[in-house]
């Protein structure tokens, strides 16, 4: 039950309608803002001071009054300022005590603008809003920066620092101290000098040279030391970023992390980052290559660690050096190419996931590198400057994998001599693995790995004829699996565009082709024997039917023999086929080129049975024998109309290799001579079942030869792809200096190979005397396209 | 005036095209027409507001808009009830309620709105609850205001509070809270389950809460959906049109005429009943002084003054009065005796403007005797109730138009004073359309004078904006459009045709006024 007394209240004494005079008002007003700063806020009457506020605008003093708050508030903060932070206390041992000060007033000052706004507020709802003028919290804040903050704003900052300094000594971030700062830095955001806050003005840059030096200064004492160094920098970093997300703006935080990285990783290049990175990639250990690029956010130290990587990295592939103990160049070349790739992937599995951006300085060049990155690897100017050139490069985003292609394809370029060469004969060893089918995985994943690198080669034309040489070679003596050998082409089409590689296809199509028509063929004189019981042993017969523009081959007419003799049943298969392939493609002629093709004769020696398989003319000699015991070289020459030379080297072969002496000859002797008999040398026997016979490829003059053709061809080709770049620039500009032109063509054929200026002007002239081009009559520097 | 109609007639195409739209949901287009200008508060032939349409039509995104573009879901108003209840799915429902209630003790919001945010307040400084109610669950309470449940019911008639939680220790919390909310007018009919209602009907009868009960009743024995959303619909207005009287007879018997004179006695002798057991309970006293000197305090409630800002402030700041009123508070929940007592004094005015305003602030009255406008007014202006300020300004705009003449000048100057712009554009137009009579009169010339001084405390200084008020409504006085006034170039010499357009009319009041405006050296 409530039990409460009717009792007498007092009734509050009646509000005297005050006077117009603000003098009294103000009095009044003082006071109770007297009391506001003394936190007595519970003795003020809101009422009274609404009213008196009320007053004083209805009498139209408001902008007087408005005056006044300020001028009241000035006094405050000054006498505020000295009574509390007068010069003696200032110089004070204990760090925190000036800021602690400082963020008690701070507080109070917040608590102490709001009650006077709200003792104001019909001040601030009418003259304020009406006039737009700062309400008294806004003025107030204004009032506490002029009055307070400014004149100690020194003071402040040292004391700021030495508190962050502070911290950072005792290595704590989660304390009453923090706190103190983060209200600090707070006031400092929130408090305005001109256009941007406090902290921004004032504040900020003195912290960052400070934190500057007192990094300096712990890096000069904690002599940081390799991968310790970089781990004792990496917990500081870590105690930095945590320490300032508690009080200080993103942007300023970053900013100071970035110092740091300054000066304590990059100020101790040689005691850190060498040695890390050196580890890094020696050992191919990503984990801190990773973290010091993710702490390394200058664009000058993204540059300079990418160019470090760079140097290491090329030092380490250079370190490969050929085996010379290999008789043989291909096999040594294909070793030195499979440590190539085999370092080649390691990087790139280490790099991987590292984006070297650098943040480029304008849009233009972000163009550029954007271009440059699609491109990958394959651009590679003929600057003579190389290093320009990466500078070039480097100027915007580049990806790991970029990084790599850069380094590899310069290194390829101090390579060149045999770069293209090795890979090519990589590839070879590779592909000839692939008729056992267990092998084709690993063959194809080598490919993969090896084309790779083929589209950083400077020169990937020099590596095109070579490889098509090789795939020559291997497709009519059917070394390799057709299906690894088309999907090498196309991994190689891919990488290196269809302009160099599409003969390489047609190869592929030939042969493919050819098998086709194999069958065809077979099925045909399959019906046809069924008829014709006599022929009872069946010859198996694999046509290859060549393009003759595809293949690297001359001159077709050296190699075509026509008036070669073949034994009847050959004879009539090459008949029957002639008449098979009109009936199919008229139109077409078909040439034989027996020196290309091989026969297996199966016979019985005197101790084994061996599949015997030769060389065309080889096995048209062998087969004379069917008939005759012994011949001599003239009845053979009569016989076969093998060409002389051609046949003497057969011979050759036949009696002198180690591995198939299948004829004998009387006399012995190491020359043939024309008075020579030749037989079978029945007591020929080997370890396999399979023999293969092979002829001598002749002596080195022969192998120069090969080379000599290599180039020549690859001369050729270049100046007709030369020709064809002159012709499409200039048939665009029509007029054109050397220069320019020069600049351009290189331009064109960059992505193939390195121009010289002897094939570009073996081409300029080709096309001035077959008249494409005109040099000027007056200025002979100055080209025409002639229409 | 003639105009206005034109224009509306003009839309009334629209209007339809935009009722389409929200029939079907094409947001777009709805768009597009409301930002044509059209009053997207109006109703079709039918009554349906387009707001009711998209509610009903189920197209939530046309409802946001609309919202959005201010069309009114106001509770208080038979159409806001409609579109609450005829909304077809819930979630539009939501969005109409907290359109409705979401700014919580904003001095604008209207009657049924503020009562409902009663119930949920945030701040504990202004928890004005002085009645707590027990229920089965001795745990949990349900806490309200005596001042409400009175006025509301006839529960606290003949019984105390302590009697009235007797009587409710048997009802579940749910009941009990839809009870109160009902009292506090939340929209609780659509969500009360169909198991609460005997006991609830049972309360209600006991209460005497009879259009509850009615309503309840009702709606048990109705089948048919369309016809129990009607009802719905229906009786939330009615009960919102119940509180309102209800209030309004709780005002005029408790407060006003409970009224306590003390020009004549002493002051420590006054009486004052006990709040905490005698009606109206109040927590606040509201001190008055006419102009000749008679004093009076009337009894008032914290949780319906705080529409106001300066009532609201006066309690939620931390000085003096909040204080005395926690003291209050805490010593009332404790059971404590305790003789403070919150005393608010307002500016010297006539107790029909004090009751004026107590009348707005708790059932949203604007019937006031027209005498008291300008007062009303200031009095607004001091306790800052915005929109009793504009409602005051119609009052005075309305009741006044045609009659007054020097009038004009205390009106514009009332308008500065107290910041209401419909004064200042009312009083202009008043002057343009009455130049001729007061192009002689000094008032005219010291208001021209005192608005060009008025300038200086503003930013923009090209105009004095009187002057330029001026201009605009002489304008319309004669029915001109800007464009037309090239016609006086143009079209100079025939003057009939001028005439007839009533440009040289115009011409001659322009003229009028500047050399008025020459005369007080202000041309320019």
């Amino acid at each position: 039950m409530i039990s409460f007394k009717k009792g007498k209240i007092k009734v509050p004494e009646k509000i005297q309608p005050t006077s117009a005079s603000i003098d009294e008002s103000w009095l009044v007003l003082r006071n109770v803002f007297d009391k506001v700063f003394s936190d007595n806020t519970q003795d003020i009457s809101f009422e009274k001071t609404y009213r008196v506020v009320y007053d004083v605008v209805r009498f139209k003093q408001e902008a007087e009054l408005y005056n006044r708050i300020k001028e009241y508030l000035v006094q405050r903060f000054e006498s505020l300022r000295t009574d509390t932070f007068s010069k003696g206390s200032t110089i004070t041992h204990s760090n925190w005590e000036f800021l602690e000060k400082l963020d008690k007033v701070w507080k109070s000052t917040n608590i102490h603008l709001e009650c006077i706004r709200d003792l104001t507020l019909y001040l601030e709802r009418t003259f304020c809003e009406r006039n737009r003028t700062p309400g008294i919290v806004e003025t107030g804040l204004e009032i506490f920066n002029t009055c307070l903050l400014l004149p100690l704003k020194d003071t402040v900052n040292k004391e700021y620092v030495n508190g962050i300094n502070d911290l950072r000594d005792t290595r704590t971030y989660d304390n009453p101290h923090t706190e103190v700062l983060e209200r600090l830095g707070s006031m400092m955001l929130t408090i305005l000098s001109g256009e941007d806050s406090f902290f921004v003005v004032f504040v900020q840059n003195y912290l960052l040279e400070e934190s500057m030096k007192y990094y300096s200064g712990l890096s000069d004492s904690l002599s940081l030391k390799s991968i310790e160094g970089f781990q004792k920098v990496e917990e500081l970093i870590e105690f930095e970023t945590k320490l300032d997300e508690t009080f200080l703006t993103s942007d300023a935080a970053t900013k100071i992390i970035k110092c740091i990285n300054k000066v304590l990783i990059w100020g101790n290049y040689e005691n850190i980052v060498e040695p890390l990175l050196k580890n890094a990639l020696d050992t191919f250990n990503g984990e801190y290559l990773k973290k010091l690029y993710y702490l390394t956010t200058e664009r000058k130290y993204r540059l300079k660690l990418r160019s470090v990587i760079q140097d290491m990295i090329n030092r380490n592939v250079s370190a490969i050096e050929l085996d010379e103990s290999e008789k043989k160049k291909s096999i040594m070349g294909s070793k030195w190419t499979s440590s190539i790739i085999i370092m080649f992937n390691k990087y790139n599995k280490l790099l991987q996931g590292l984006s070297f951006e650098v943040e480029s300085n304008n849009d233009n060049e972000t163009k550029i590198s954007i271009a440059n990155d699609r491109l990958g690897g394959l651009q590679q100017s003929n600057d003579t400057d190389g290093n320009d050139n990466v500078e070039d490069v480097s100027q915007g985003t580049i990806s790991a994998a970029g990084l790599l292609n850069e380094t590899f394809s310069n290194f390829f370029k101090q390579n060149s001599k045999h770069s293209a060469q090795y890979l090519s004969f990589y590839l070879d060893s590779c592909l000839k693995n692939t008729l056992e089918k267990t092998e084709i995985n690993d063959s194809k994943n080598c490919i993969i790995d090896c084309v790779n690198l083929v589209r950083l080669l400077p020169d990937k034309d020099e590596f095109t004829i070579i490889y098509k040489n090789q795939l020559t070679k291997r497709l009519l003596q059917q070394q390799s699996s057709l299906k690894v050998e088309k999907f090498a082409c196309k991994r190689i089409n891919e990488e290196t565009g269809s302009f160099w590689t599409h003969k390489l296809g047609t190869m592929l199509r030939d042969i493919s082709r050819s098998e086709y028509l194999a069958q065809n063929f077979s099925v045909s004189q399959q019906q046809k024997s069924i008829g014709d019981l006599s022929s009872k042993d069946t010859l198996e017969f694999i046509p290859d039917i060549l393009t003759v523009t595809s293949w690297p081959f001359q001159d077709i007419d050296d190699i075509v023999v026509e008036d070669l003799i073949l034994p009847p049943q050959l004879e009539t298969l090459k008949l029957d086929f002639e008449k098979f392939y009109n009936k199919k493609y008229n139109e077409r002629t078909l040439k034989w080129v027996h020196s290309l093709g091989s026969i297996q004769i199966g016979f019985q020696f005197e101790k084994t049975y061996h599949d015997l398989i030769m060389p065309f003319y080889s096995a048209l000699v062998f087969l004379l024998f069917e008939n005759h015991d012994e011949l001599t070289i003239d009845m053979i020459l009569e016989m076969t109309n093998i060409p002389e030379q051609e046949l003497y080297r057969q011979l050759l072969s036949l009696i002198m290799s180690s591995k198939s002496r299948i004829l004998k000859k009387s006399p012995v002797s190491k020359t043939i001579s024309k008075t020579d008999k030749f037989s079978i040398n029945y007591s020929f026997t080997a370890s396999t079942q399979k023999v293969k016979v092979q002829t001598i490829v002749g002596t080195t003059s022969s192998r120069r030869n090969e080379n000599n053709n290599i180039n020549n061809v690859l001369e050729r080709e270049r100046i007709n792809a030369t020709n064809a770049a002159i012709v499409r620039v200039l048939k665009r500009r029509t007029t054109l200096s050397h220069t320019e032109l020069l600049e351009r063509v290189t331009e064109e054929v960059k992505p193939i190979f390195t121009l010289q200026s002897l094939v570009f002007k073996k081409s300029l002239g080709f096309l001035i005397t077959k008249e494409y081009v005109q040099r000027d009559p007056e200025n002979s520097n100055l080209y025409h396209y002639i229409s | 005036m003639s105009k206005d109609k034109e224009v509306s007639s003009f839309l009334k195409g629209d209007f339809n095209d935009l009722c389409y739209s929200c029939r079907t949901g094409d947001v777009e287009n709805a768009d597009r027409l409301i930002s044509t200008g059209i009053n997207i508060n109006q109703v079709d032939k039918f009554d349906n507001s387009p707001l009711f349409l998209a509610s009903l039509c189920g197209h939530i995104e046309v409802v946001k808009l609309l919202l959005e573009r201010g069309a009114v879901c106001d509770r208080d108003r038979h159409e806001g009830a409609r579109c609450v209840y005829g909304a077809l799915t819930d979630d539009i429902r939501n969005m109409l309620v907290s359109y409705d209630i979401s700014k919580k003790f904003d001095s604008n919001q209207p009657f049924a709105a503020h009562i409902s945010s009663l119930l949920n307040y945030t701040d504990y400084r202004f928890d004005t609850c002085d009645l707590r109610i027990n229920c089965k669950d001795e745990k949990r309470a349900v806490f309200a205001h005596k001042f409400m449940v009175f006025a509301r019911s006839s529960a606290l008639h003949n019984s105390s509070p302590s009697e009235l939680n007797e009587m409710f220790t048997e009802v579940s919390m749910e009941v009990l809270g839809t009870l109160i909310e009902f009292i506090y007018l939340v929209p609780i009919l659509h969500s009360t389950p169909s198991t609460d209602f005997p006991e609830l009907i049972k309360l209600a009868n006991y209460f005497q809460l009879d259009s509850l009960s009615e309503f309840l009743n009702k709606f048990r024995h109705t089948a048919d959906p369309v016809e129990k959303s009607n009802l719905i619909v229906t009786y939330q207005y009615k009960f919102t049109e119940l509180a309102r009287r209800q209030l309004k007879k709780f005002v005029k018997d408790n407060i006003i005429d409970r009224h306590i004179d003390i020009d004549n006695v002493s002051p420590n002798s006054v009486s004052i009943p006990d709040p905490r057991s005698c009606v109206p309970f109040p927590d606040i006293y509201l001190t008055v002084e006419n102009s000749v000197g008679s004093r009076r305090i009337y009894p008032c409630h914290i949780a319906m003054l705080s529409r106001a800002g300066f009532f609201k402030d006066i309690i939620s700041k931390n000085f003096q009065e909040n204080k005395t009123y926690m003291t209050t508070k805490y010593a009332s929940r404790a059971d404590v005796e305790d003789s403070h007592m919150l005393f608010v004094e307002l500016p010297i005015c006539d107790f029909g403007v004090a009751e004026a305003v107590i009348n707005y602030l708790y059932y949203d009255s604007s019937d006031f005797d027209p005498n008291y406008a300008f007062d009303v007014i200031r009095l607004a202006d001091y306790i800052m109730a915005d929109r009793l300020k504009t409602i005051a300004a119609a009052v005075i705009t309305q009741s006044l138009e045609g009659t007054l003449s020097k009038n004009v000048f205390d009106i514009l100057h009332l308008g500065w004073e107290t910041g209401v712009v419909r004064l200042e554009q009312f009083s202009a137009k008043y002057i343009a359309q009455h130049l001729e009579e007061l192009k002689l009169s000094e008032e005219l010339r010291r208001i021209i004078l005192e608005s060009s001084q008025r300038i200086s405390s503003r930013e923009e200084t090209d105009t004095i904006e009187l002057v330029a008020d001026i201009r605009f409504y002489l304008l319309s006085k004669y029915d001109l459009e800007v464009d037309d006034l090239s016609l006086l170039e143009s079209d100079a010499d025939d003057r009939e045709f001028l005439q007839s357009l009533g440009l040289l009319d115009y011409q001659k009041d322009i003229e009028t006024l500047n050399t008025i405006l020459n005369k007080l050296g202000l041309s320019f």
